[in-house]
């Protein structure tokens, strides 16, 4: 018997020691002088109330270790583990492990989050799911939990912000993730100096040198399934209470050129989608700045109907090339930034006064070329083929940097600003890793396994 | 720490940058006095003297030039070479900087000053010269595989234009067996000159091993035959000696039939002024490493953060702004000629660099010996 007690300890203690480091994890004595049950379950993954109600009170009611004993064991939901991994997995899913003496029950007390849960607003997907993160930590580890039942997934908390307190979870997959990189983020976490954080992109703001960047070497998603994924790949992930986004990383140039669709879709077409939208990434960034070295510096190296076709359309702009795309752009930026605060009843009206009225009457007016109109709307979709906002608002910007040099340098300056672009990403470190590199991601995988 | 992968990048593109830059000059102009069969001795040497630098190299890993004379030479010997050896690489690189101002003003942008063009250069360099040698090879990668496959349908363009005579190739070939000049046996071998670079890139190398060694002979003597053969092949065997920049001249004759740019040089302009940023970037980077090893301590990479990481940066400033203010000076004392004259003195400067390079090195493998 004696043994056979110290099987049941053994499990419990094998169960600890898996469960070590993952923070959500509780484990709650009862007892009544020498009898006692033990509860061993994930806190985000419970219902509280369930576990309260049918579990803690009822113990104390009974009153009677045995009473309890059959009372647990008379759900029909209720089993008894065949073996470890089965009770770990249980656990994983949600279940509440009662030992009871030597037997230990599976007890279901599965929380969804559903009715919180709205659908992803800024990265869509055609299909797929289309939950996206709330603003309540629990709620988010609970449905990072429900996809990814292992309990390598190890969850440590903090609370940072001098003011505000602001509780997060760094999540990991400890048998994937880089050391190094956890570290480093700990570190970093720590020596975290700010009153109030509320928002992922404060932390990525704060933590990151150098400060000055154009593109993001964190990644903020809204999206459970990438999140999995990238923990999957051996990243890290920071819940953020009180926000909507988790951070990811360590995040590299490519990732932010990847949507969930590419895993949803066949195989050739997510490469398809890939190409397209680093296709679109080159044509935002150097279209306008190649209408200005082709029409101001190097018109000859077009082909000539080309050329005549430019310089016909140009033929009443009263102004050099790059006051015409810097006064159209700036005209799509402030459309772009009008339909984001407008609210959605009179949206359609900046889009109908915007694209209608300014762009055929400018046109109209001899105020800039057709050309450069379809130039714009290019512009504009494709910045937004970027599925991660960050890095297209970086793109936004960037374009302009090109803009410049072509002014300055014609062709010439487009080259220097490819080169600089390339040398300047390729520098950007995120947590130690490339940010830019051939090949980024077949490495990735394989540091992984 | 990068894989051995990046040393035929390096290789590659010094390769490549050899079909623009005055290498096919010197080698046209001797091409009836030797310069097929200097282009023929050129690759056993050009091979051999890779071989034995990558041989010694790796008995050295993780360090650079700088850190193993530190270690095995005379304080002042290693700073004097250390300086003589920035100096070979600085000009290296102006050489190609001010030689692609003038290609600059000639066919792209007669309207710009050429010196606002150099500002132009120089900026993206000495900015570029700074990154850190992972991020270097990192860009060197990406640029490479842009650009490799437009170089390759240009080539063959090139060589399927039916306009290509090859008669005159044959021609020029007849003088196989004439004894080549010393100077086209330094022109030709500069195309195997991208290992050098490794001096300092062997820092950051995690495990260098290099083989297929075949595989860089044989790239190395198709871009020496391409670099001579296809200006002489469109030009003419004796029209080719009358171009200055042939490479131009040459690819200045193809037409893009069905596509929204029709001359061909355009595009031989965007991608060879991409390389030769990227390779004048990697030859300063090298002179700078070079030279801060010369004037500072050698510091472990490890330690690269810190208090005297300023300080780093300031004479990291200083030296560059140096670089670039004689590279200014340099380009307004210099015309067409005299930029020619100064490349082929470098082109043979260059070739007892490196033997002194080899030397040196094989004096250092040496040393260590004796002391293990």
């Amino acid at each position: 018997m004696s043994s056979h007690k110290s099987h049941a300890q053994q499990t419990r203690e094998w169960l600890l020691k898996q469960l070590e480091n993952v923070g959500d994890k509780e484990e709650c004595t009862l007892s009544i002088g020498q009898d006692q049950a033990v509860l061993i379950y994930l806190k985000t993954m419970t219902d509280p109330i369930t576990v309260q109600e049918q579990l803690v009170n009822r113990f104390y009611e009974l009153n009677d270790l045995d009473q309890y004993h059959n009372f647990v064991s008379s759900f029909p939901s209720v089993k008894e583990a065949k073996d470890q991994d089965e009770l770990l997995g249980s656990l994983l899913k949600g279940q509440v492990i009662v030992c009871i003496g030597d037997q230990m029950y599976m007890f279901d007390a599965l929380l969804v989050q559903g009715a919180t849960v709205s659908d992803a607003k800024t990265e869509n997907v055609i299909q797929g799911p289309t939950d996206s993160f709330t603003e309540s930590l629990d709620t988010n580890m609970n449905m990072i939990r429900r996809r990814y039942q292992s309990a390598n997934l190890k969850a440590e908390y903090m609370a940072i912000g001098k003011l505000s307190q602001t509780r997060i979870a760094i999540l990991y997959d400890d048998l994937r993730v880089d050391k190094a990189v956890l570290k480093e983020l700990k570190e970093r976490l720590d020596n975290l100096e700010a009153d109030v954080i509320q928002s992922a992109s404060e932390i990525e703001r704060f933590t990151m040198t150098p400060k000055w960047r154009l593109f993001p070497t964190m990644m903020l998603s809204e999206r459970p399934d990438r999140t999995v994924l990238n923990l999957s790949q051996g990243k890290v992930v920071v819940v953020i209470d009180t926000t909507g986004y988790v951070i990811l990383l360590p995040a590299i140039f490519n990732d932010f050129f990847t949507a969930m669709d590419d895993q949803i879709q066949l195989p050739p077409i997510g490469w398809f989608l890939k190409a397209v939208r680093y296709i679109g990434l080159v044509a935002t960034l150097l279209l306008p700045a190649l209408y200005v070295a082709f029409t101001s510096y190097n018109p000859e190296i077009l082909k000539m109907q080309i050329a005549l076709l430019i310089a016909g359309s140009r033929a009443t702009v009263p102004y050099p090339s790059f006051v015409e795309v810097i006064f159209m752009l700036l005209a799509m930026e402030f459309l772009t930034e009008a339909s984001v605060r407008l609210p959605k009843a009179i949206g359609p009206t900046a889009t109908t006064v915007g694209g209608l009225i300014l762009g055929t009457a400018a046109t109209d007016a001899g105020l800039v070329s057709n050309i450069m109109i379809i130039l714009v709307a290019a512009v504009a979709i494709t910045n937004f083929v970027i599925p991660m906002s960050m890095m297209s608002f970086g793109i936004r910007l960037a374009k302009y940097g090109f803009i410049m040099l072509a002014t300055f340098f014609g062709l010439v300056g487009i080259v220097l600003g490819i080169i600089s672009m390339i040398l300047y990403l390729a520098s950007l470190r995120s947590f130690g890793k490339p940010y830019l590199k051939m090949f980024a991601i077949r490495k990735l995988t394989e540091e992984g396994k | 720490m990068v894989r051995s992968v990046y040393f035929y990048y390096l290789f590659l593109l010094n390769a490549l940058m050899n079909l623009v830059n005055f290498v096919p000059r010197i080698l046209i102009g001797d091409r009836f006095d030797g310069a097929v069969m200097g282009v023929m001795l050129a690759i056993p040497i050009g091979m051999l003297f890779m071989y034995l630098f990558v041989r010694m190299i790796t008995k050295f890993p993780g360090q650079g030039f700088p850190e193993i004379f530190a270690k095995y030479l005379p304080g002042w010997l290693g700073k004097l070479i250390l300086f003589l050896l920035a100096f070979v690489w600085f000009s290296a690189s102006s050489v190609t900087l001010v030689g692609f101002m003038d290609v600059t003003g000639r066919y792209i942008s007669p309207d710009v000053s050429p010196y606002t063009i150099l500002i132009g250069f120089l900026a993206v360099v000495c900015l570029g010269a700074r990154r850190s040698s992972e991020s270097i090879l990192y860009a060197l990668e990406i640029i490479l595989f842009i650009m490799v496959p437009l170089i390759v349908y240009m080539t063959y363009r090139a060589i399927s234009s039916p306009y290509f005579q090859w008669d005159a190739v044959k021609q020029v070939l007849t003088y196989f067996w004439t004894a080549p000049t010393l100077t086209s046996v330094a022109a030709a071998t500069y195309i195997f000159s991208g290992y050098a670079n490794v001096v300092i890139f062997n820092r950051v190398f995690q495990k260098l091993r290099v083989r297929h060694y075949w595989a860089i002979a044989l790239i190395g003597g198709m871009t020496a035959v391409m670099a001579m053969l296809a200006p002489v092949g469109f030009l003419g065997a004796e029209g080719a000696g009358f171009h200055v920049y042939p490479a131009f001249s040459t690819v200045d004759s193809l037409r893009i039939r069905y596509f929204i740019i029709e001359r061909m040089i355009y595009i031989f302009y965007v991608v060879y002024l991409c390389l030769s940023l990227v390779n004048s970037i990697i030859h300063w980077h090298v002179a700078k490493e070079m030279v801060l090893g010369a004037i500072e301590k050698p510091v472990s990479r490890s330690q690269d953060r810190g208090p005297s990481q300023k300080k780093r940066d300031t004479k990291e400033w200083w030296i560059l702004a140096f670089f670039s203010a004689a590279v200014m000076v340099g380009a307004s004392l210099m015309d067409q000629f005299s930029n020619n004259l100064i490349g082929i003195w470098f082109l043979n400067m260059r070739l007892w660099a490196e033997l002194l390079l080899l030397i040196l090195l094989a004096f250092c493998v040496l040393r260590r010996r004796s002391r293990a």
